[in-house]
C-alpha cells in the first residue's frame, strides 16, 4: 500500500468514524434491556398458609382441610345444589324411589393403590352415613354392592337426603386413604404434606407437592404470606384482602360460600325457650351493617337458613328485617361462645345491637376444644359459628332437624321437622320446593339461632401460580388444574 | 499517529463540522446539564412537598387516634359509668374506630376493668417506655405475636388529682397502611414510614409490605440516617438518591413526622421520576445528531464544489505535465478561481511558443551541425582528392607516386562512400537480414581489414576470440559495419601507441563482443547520450555511428553497454542471444 492510499484511507476512517459515531450518540437512550424467561424446576411445591380460624364444630382444623384436598365424594353438588358426578360415573333412582344405584367410573383407586370397587364404596358409606345424615339415616335399609361398579341403597322409604348424603368423601375402609388428586403423605399439628396422585383418573396434577402449615391466626398466616413463605393462603381476613389485592405478587380470589355465620341458640335454656324473643333477637339484627363494617363487604346478610342459591330457594318466604323492638324493661343476659378470633369484631357489633334491645351478650373466646366441650354440655346461649348450611338442604336437615347430628341447642319444632321430612320424601322439584317454602317459613316462625351472614371466602394465591378461576366456586375445586408460571430469570426475591 | 487528511473536502467538511458543531455540542451538553439540574430539582421539591404533607396526614392520622383514646378517657373518668357502661362505651369506639384493635380500661393497680377483647386483653398498664404524644403515652413499634409490628396508647385517668387507672388501646398500624398506601407518586413512587428505631412500620408499595412482616430495620437507610441529623430535626426534609434492591435506581425524600419520631420517606423510581427529561433529553441528542450529520454532510457537500475548479486544474496540470501542451481548463466562476483558470491557460500557450522556438532552435543548431560535419567531413576527403587529381595531372609525377596518388583518391572516395551511406541509412535504415552466423568470423573479418588502418595511426588492434564458434541469429554485413564503427571510434579516439582489444565469449546464453580502447575515454555527463543521433565527441563526423549501431544491435534483440573512463579508455559491450548447439550445426549443415 502507498503512502497516498493510506493517507486517503485514513481520511475515509475519519468520515465513516464520525457518522458513526453521530449514529451512536442518536441512538444514545434508545437502548433497552432485554429479559428472558425460564420454567419453574420442579419438583413443583405449594406452600399452603393455613390459619387456624378455619375450625368448625364437625373437624378439627388442619386435618379436616387436608382431608377435603385429599378425599372426593361420589357425587358433588353444584352452587345451585344439583348433583354432579364425581368418583360416581353416574346414579338412578328408582321411580318408586326406594333404591338409589350408583356406577362407579372404572379404574379409580385409593392412595394406597387398592381399586375403588363396589365392596369398598358400600363399606365406606356405610362407615360414615349414620353419623352423617342422622335420623334420616333410618330411611335406608341396606347398602350393597350390585356389581363390580354399581352400589345400591335400599330405602324404606324415598328420602332425597340420602342421595345428597352421597357427598361425603369415600375413603379406603381400613387405611383411610382418598381418592383426590393429592394424596397425604405426612400429617400432623405442626403441619401436613400431600404428594400428586399419580393414578388420579383425571390426570396428574402440575403441583408436585402441597405442604400444609397451620398458623394461630389468620392474620399470623397472611403475615407469612407477606414474608414470602407461603404460595397460598386458605383464608384471608376481610380486614386484609384490601391490603393484598392490589400486589403483583398475590391474587386474590373470593367467593361467596354456602357457610352462614350463625349465633346457634341453645332453647333448652330459659331465656330461649320462647319464640318471640328468638325473632326477637334476629330482627335486632342489621346484618347490612355488620356485612359492610365488620366484614367489610366481603359476604352477604344471611335473612335465613336456606342456602339463597338453591334451587329450590323460596324467594317468596318471609325473612328477617332489621327491625329492633324493645324486649322490656329486664334485660336479658346471654352467654355466647367463640371459637374463631376473626370473629371478635362481629361479635362486639352484635353486642352492641342486641345492647339496644336490653340483650346484654356475654361472650367468651376460647379455643376450639373447649368451645365444643361447652357446647356438648349444653354450656352456652349462644355459640357462634361458620355453619355449612349449603347448597342442598341436607346441611339444614343435619342443623335443626330434631335429633339431628349437628343439632346441637336443643331445637325441635315439628312444623320444621315436617318440612324437613317432606323435603326428603319429596318425588320431584315441585314437592321438593313446596317442602323448601315451608321449611323456611317455619323457621321463620321458630328460628333456632341468629342469622347473620353467608360468608365470603378470600384465598390468596402467589402469582406463581396459574390458577383457573371459575365464577362463585371455591379455587381449591381446581387444584389439580394450577400450574406454575414461567418465572423471569432474574425475579425479585419475593 | 498523525492523521493526515489528503483531501481537501474533507478537510473542509470537517472544519465546518467542527466549527458548526462544537458551539452545537457545547449547547447540547450545558441544556441536557441544566435540564436533568431543573427537574432533578422539580422532582425533589414535588416529592418533599407530598413527603411533608404525608407525615402532617399521619401525624394528624396519628394524633386523631390519640384524641380519641385521650376524649374516651376522659369521658370514662368524668361521667361515673358503670361497667355495663364502660364495656358498652369501650365496644363502640373499638367498632366505630377499626384502628382500635382493643381498648382495655385499667384500674390503676393494673387490674383490667373492662376490654373490649372477647377473650383476654393482649395489652397491659405502660411500663414507662412510651414517648408521650398530645398526652398520650405511645409505645415504642414492638413485634406482636403474629410477628407485625404494632403499637399502643395508653392515657392515664385521674380522679380528684390522683392516678385512677389507665385506658390502653392497640392501634393497629395495618389500617394506617391504608392511609399510607394512598399516598402515590406517579404510578411507581411510594411512601414508607420508619420508627425511630429503623423499625419499617409502614410501606406503600403492594408488594413490598413483605418488607415489615420481615421486621426490616431500616437503620442504615441513607434519609434514615439522615433524619437523625439536627437539619432534619429542624423540620427540613432531606433527599438522596440510591438503588433500591428490588425498584432499582430510586430518587427520595424524607421528612419527619413531628412528636412521632417517625420518618416518611418517599421513594420514586428515577426513571419515572425524571421520564421527562430523559424524553426531553433524547429528543436533544438525536436533534444534535442529526443537526451533525446534517453538517457534516452539508460540508462535504459543500466543500466538492467548492474545490471544483482545484481538481479542474489538478488534471490540467497533469495533462500538460504528461506532455498534452493543449490541454485546457474552463472555469466559469469570475473568482480566484477564474483568475487562475485563465492564468493557467495562458501559461499553457506560453509553453506552446517556447516550445515551437525550442523546436525551431534545435533544428537551427542541428541543420547548422549536420552542414558543419558534412563540411568538416567532406572538405578534406574532397581536398586530397583534388590535390591527387592534381598531381596526376602533372607528368613529373613517377608512376610510383602516381600510384600512390591513385590509391589516395581511391582511400578518400571509399571514405565519401561510407559517409553517404551513413547518411542513407540515417534516413532510410537498410533491412535487416538474419541468418545464423558465427560472431568470430565476422570480427575477424573487420579486425585483419582494419588493422592497417590501425597502424598507420600507430594503435594495436588485438583480438582474443572464443574457442569454438559464437553462432547467433545475425546480419554478417550489419554486424560488420557495427564492428568497423566501433573499432573506428576507437582508433580515433585512441593516441599513438595505444591499443584496441576485441574479444568474443560466451556468457550463459548470450554471445558476448567487448570492444576496449586505450583511448581518451567519454566524460560521465556525455555517456548517457552518446546513442543518439548526431551526439559525437570528435570533431569529425556527423555523430551517427553509434546510433546506426545501437539501431542494429537492437534489432538483433542484443544490447550493447559502455563504460568509460576519461583518459583511460572506452568499452563497448554487446551482447546477443546464442543459438544452442543443434541450431549451430544446422545452420553449418
Amino acid at each position: 500500500m502507498t503512502g497516498s492510499s493510506r493517507a486517503n484511507r485514513s481520511a475515509n476512517d475519519l468520515v465513516r468514524h464520525g457518522w458513526i459515531a453521530a449514529l451512536l450518540i442518536a441512538l444514545a437512550g434508545c437502548s433497552h434491556s432485554d429479559s428472558s424467561a425460564r420454567v419453574s424446576p420442579s419438583p413443583v411445591t405449594l406452600r399452603l398458609a393455613l390459619g387456624l380460624t378455619t375450625r368448625d364444630i364437625a373437624g378439627s382444623g388442619l386435618r379436616q382441610v387436608v382431608g377435603n384436598i385429599a378425599q372426593e365424594s361420589l357425587i358433588g353438588f353444584s352452587r345451585e345444589g344439583r348433583p354432579q358426578p364425581r368418583l360416581a360415573e353416574g346414579w338412578s333412582v328408582a321411580p318408586d324411589g326406594l333404591s338409589v344405584q350408583v356406577r362407579l367410573r372404572a379404574g379409580v383407586t385409593f392412595h394406597d393403590g387398592r381399586p375403588v370397587t363396589a365392596e369398598a364404596t358400600r363399606d365406606a358409606i356405610a362407615a360414615r352415613f349414620k353419623s352423617y345424615l342422622g335420623p334420616a339415616f333410618n330411611d335406608v335399609s341396606t347398602i350393597r354392592a350390585i356389581s363390580p361398579v354399581d352400589v345400591e341403597l335400599s330405602l324404606k322409604r324415598r328420602s332425597t337426603f340420602v342421595l345428597e348424603a352421597l357427598d361425603v368423601g369415600v375413603q379406603s375402609p381400613d387405611t383411610s386413604a382418598g381418592t383426590g388428586p393429592f394424596k397425604i403423605d405426612r400429617v400432623s399439628d405442626e403441619g401436613a404434606n400431600l404428594v400428586a396422585n399419580d393414578a388420579y383418573y383425571g390426570g396428574r396434577p402440575s403441583i408436585d407437592r402441597i405442604q400444609v402449615k397451620p398458623y394461630a391466626s389468620v392474620r399470623a398466616a397472611w403475615a407469612d404470606m407477606l414474608r414470602g413463605q407461603a404460595d397460598m393462603l386458605y383464608e384471608v381476613g376481610p380486614d386484609a384482602i384490601e391490603i393484598l389485592q392490589p400486589s403483583k405478587a398475590v391474587r386474590v380470589i373470593s367467593h361467596l360460600r354456602n357457610y352462614a355465620i350463625i349465633g346457634m341458640l341453645n332453647v333448652e335454656r330459659l331465656a330461649l325457650r320462647d319464640r318471640g324473643f328468638r325473632q326477637a333477637l334476629n330482627t335486632a339484627i342489621d346484618r347490612q351493617v355488620l356485612v359492610s363494617e365488620i366484614l367489610r363487604g366481603h359476604g352477604m346478610p344471611a335473612d335465613g337458613t336456606v342456602w339463597p342459591s338453591n334451587w329450590a330457594y323460596d324467594s317468596q318466604a318471609p325473612v328477617f328485617r332489621h327491625e329492633p323492638r324493645a324486649l322490656g324493661t329486664t334485660r336479658t343476659r346471654l352467654t355466647c361462645v367463640v371459637g374463631d378470633v376473626a370473629l371478635e369484631r362481629l361479635v362486639l357489633a352484635l353486642q352492641q345491637q342486641l345492647h339496644r334491645i336490653g340483650v346484654d351478650l356475654q361472650c367468651e373466646l376460647m379455643p376450639v376444644d373447649a368451645v365444643l366441650a361447652r357446647v356438648a354440655r349444653g354450656d352456652f346461649d349462644v355459640f357462634l359459628a361458620d355453619t355449612q348450611l349449603g347448597p342442598t338442604l341436607l346441611q339444614s336437615y343435619r342443623t335443626w332437624r330434631t335429633g339431628a347430628p349437628r343439632n346441637l341447642g336443643g331445637y325441635s319444632n315439628p312444623r320444621v321437622d315436617a318440612a324437613l321430612d317432606s323435603i326428603g320424601v319429596a318425588a320431584n322439584d315441585d314437592e321438593y320446593r313446596s317442602g323448601v317454602a315451608a321449611f323456611q317459613r317455619a323457621i321463620y316462625d321458630d328460628p333456632p339461632a341468629i342469622f347473620i351472614a353467608w360468608s365470603e371466602r378470600a384465598r390468596a394465591v402467589s402469582t406463581r401460580f396459574d390458577v383457573p378461576v371459575e365464577p362463585g366456586r371455591d379455587i381449591l375445586a381446581t387444584l389439580r388444574l394450577w400450574k406454575p408460571v414461567a418465572q423471569p430469570a432474574l425475579a425479585t426475591r419475593n | 499517529m498523525a492523521l493526515r487528511i489528503r483531501h481537501i473536502a474533507t478537510r473542509f467538511a470537517l472544519i465546518l463540522a467542527l466549527a458548526a458543531v462544537l458551539p452545537l455540542l457545547a449547547y447540547g451538553v450545558v441544556s441536557i446539564w441544566s435540564l436533568q439540574r431543573g427537574t432533578r430539582e422539580s422532582v425533589v421539591a414535588g416529592n418533599q412537598n407530598v413527603a411533608a404533607r404525608a407525615a402532617e396526614e399521619i401525624r394528624r392520622y396519628v394524633s386523631s387516634h390519640a384524641d380519641i383514646l385521650k376524649a374516651l378517657a376522659a369521658e370514662i373518668q368524668d361521667t361515673g359509668l358503670n361497667e355495663r357502661q364502660l364495656q358498652s362505651v369501650v365496644t363502640s369506639h373499638v367498632l366505630q374506630f377499626g384502628e382500635f384493635r382493643e381498648i382495655t380500661l385499667f384500674d390503676d393497680s393494673g387490674k383490667v376493668i373492662v376490654s373490649s377483647r372477647v377473650g383476654p386483653p393482649r395489652v397491659s398498664v405502660p411500663k414507662g417506655d412510651g414517648t408521650m404524644f398530645g398526652g398520650v403515652s405511645m409505645s415504642p413499634i414492638r413485634v406482636d405475636e403474629d410477628l407485625l409490628p404494632t403499637t399502643v396508647f395508653s392515657v392515664q385517668l385521674s380522679r380528684l388529682n390522683q392516678p385512677a387507672g389507665w385506658l390502653v388501646g392497640e392501634f393497629s398500624l395495618e389500617e394506617m397502611w391504608r392511609m399510607v398506601d394512598q399516598i402515590r407518586i406517579g404510578e411507581r413512587g411510594f411512601a414508607l414510614v420508619v420508627a425511630p428505631d429503623g423499625t419499617l412500620i409502614a410501606h406503600g408499595d403492594p408488594d413490598r409490605k413483605a418488607l415489615i412482616a420481615q421486621s426490616r430495620n431500616m437503620k442504615g437507610h441513607p434519609l434514615v440516617t439522615s433524619s437523625t441529623s439536627s437539619a432534619s430535626e429542624a423540620g427540613s426534609p432531606t433527599t438522596a438518591e440510591y438503588t433500591d434492591e428490588s425498584a432499582g435506581p430510586v430518587v427520595a425524600v424524607s421528612a419527619p413526622i413531628a412528636q412521632l419520631a417517625w420518618t416518611v420517606i418517599v421513594e420514586q423510581p428515577t426513571s419515572e421520576a425524571y421520564a421527562s427529561a430523559t424524553a426531553l433529553q433524547r429528543q436533544l441528542i438525536v436533534a444534535i445528531a442529526v443537526f451533525l450529520l446534517s453538517m457534516v454532510g452539508f460540508g462535504l457537500l459543500v466543500g466538492r464544489r467548492f474545490i471544483a475548479p482545484i481538481f479542474i486544474l489538478q488534471r490540467g496540470t497533469q495533462a500538460v505535465a504528461a506532455g498534452d501542451l493543449q490541454s485546457r481548463v474552463q472555469i466559469d466562476s469570475a473568482d480566484e478561481f477564474g483568475e487562475l483558470g485563465k492564468a493557467f491557460n495562458a501559461m499553457a500557450d506560453r509553453l506552446v511558443e517556447l516550445q515551437e522556438d525550442v523546436k525551431r532552435q534545435e533544428r537551427q543548431a542541428m541543420f547548422g551541425r549536420v552542414a558543419a560535419g558534412i563540411v568538416h567531413d567532406l572538405s578534406h576527403p574532397i581536398q586530397n582528392i583534388g590535390n591527387s587529381t592534381r598531381l596526376l595531372l602533372r607528368e613529373d609525377i613517377d608512376a610510383e607516386s602516381r600510384a600512390g596518388f591513385h590509391q589516395t583518391i581511391e582511400r578518400e572516395l571509399q571514405t565519401l562512400k561510407r559517409f553517404m551511406e551513413d547518411l542513407r541509412n540515417v534516413v532510410k535504415p537498410r533491412p535487416i537480414e538474419r541468418f545464423a552466423m558465427d560472431i568470430n568470423t565476422t570480427a575477424s573479418e573487420i579486425v585483419e581489414s582494419m588493422r592497417a588502418e590501425g597502424e598507420r595511426h600507430g594503435v594495436t588492434i588485438e583480438a582474443d576470440y572464443s574457442g569454438s564458434p559464437l553462432m547467433i541469429e545475425g546480419d554478417r554485413f550489419a554486424l560488420g559495419r557495427v564492428f568497423r564503427n566501433l573499432i573506428t571510434n576507437g582508433i580515433q579516439a585512441t593516441a599513438a601507441g595505444g591499443s584496441i582489444s576485441i574479444v568474443t565469449a560466451r556468457a550463459g546464453d548470450r554471445a558476448e563482443i567487448t570492444v576496449t580502447d586505450t583511448g581518451s575515454g567519454i566524460p560521465a555527463d556525455r555517456l548517457p547520450r552518446i546513442f543518439d543521433d548526431y551526439v559525437t565527441t570528435k570533431r569529425r563526423g556527423l555523430g551517427l555511428g553509434l546510433a546506426i549501431s545501437k539501431r542494429i544491435v537492437e534489432q538483433l534483440d542484443g544490447t550493447i553497454t559502455v563504460e568509460s573512463e576519461v583518459g583511460r579508455g572506452t568499452s563497448f559491450n554487446l551482447r546477443f542471444p546464442a543459438r544452442d548447439r543443434g541450431s549451430v550445426q544446422a545452420a553449418a549443415s
